[in-house]
């Protein structure tokens, strides 16, 4: 049983419901609540790839627009 | 900061007195490109929350911001000359990712002095030592 926030050890903390790390609130009969494996999961993966992508771009073309009002290189 | 001091040393010291060549006025901008940029970025990724962590850039965050550099500034800024200032010099690419490599060779043995120094100051890193993976 693993934190859905932060993927942490969720084994001896069954009893207080929350994760001893992040203190993210869990319920061990719900299994909606926490994840089997330590690891997110692959759409997660894509998802968070193709988003900081996107901010990395994003930070890329205000590096472009900084530049245009100073002649020499960024 | 390291490469905020050098960008400002090579702005208003060596360029200006034409110091290091064509080193410092074609390429040095673009070493310095990565180390300078790609801890702002992850400091955006951090505060929208998709960067749980704080801690020092990863090898693939860096190519990431390599990727996102070269294709913005070799292959889409260069579509507009005149709304652009750009030189679109493949070199450039390399300058990119010098400056990357350089920066992750510094922000790997500064974690890893983060690392140690935490591992003897609590002795467990059971729980608390990792960082997310994402």
């Amino acid at each position: 049983m693993y934190c859905r926030k932060c993927y942490a050890k969720l084994d001896g903390a069954t009893h207080i419901r929350a994760c001893p790390q992040c203190l993210h609130g869990f319920d061990p009969a719900d299994a909606r609540t926490y994840l089997v494996r330590g690891f997110p999961s692959a759409w997660r993966i894509v998802g968070y790839v193709v988003a900081t992508t996107v901010i990395s771009i994003g930070g890329a073309f205000v590096v472009a627009l900084f530049q245009m009002g100073i002649a020499s290189g960024h | 900061m390291t490469a905020l001091g050098w960008y400002a040393l090579n702005r208003f010291v060596l360029k200006p007195n034409h110091i290091g060549g064509w080193f410092t006025h074609g390429y040095l901008n673009d070493v310095l490109c990565l180390p300078l940029f790609v801890p702002m970025i992850l400091w955006v990724q951090h505060l929208v929350g998709l960067r749980r962590h704080a801690g020092y850039p990863r090898a693939w965050e860096i190519l990431q911001g390599w990727a996102a550099f070269t294709l913005v500034f070799q292959m889409v800024i260069p579509r507009f000359p005149g709304t652009f200032i750009t030189a679109g010099d493949p070199w450039d690419m390399v300058a990119y990712l010098g400056g990357g490599i350089l920066a992750w060779g510094w922000w790997f043995m500064a974690g890893r002095g983060v690392r140690w120094r935490r591992h003897l100051g609590n002795g467990n890193s059971a729980l608390g030592a990792q960082r997310p993976f994402l």
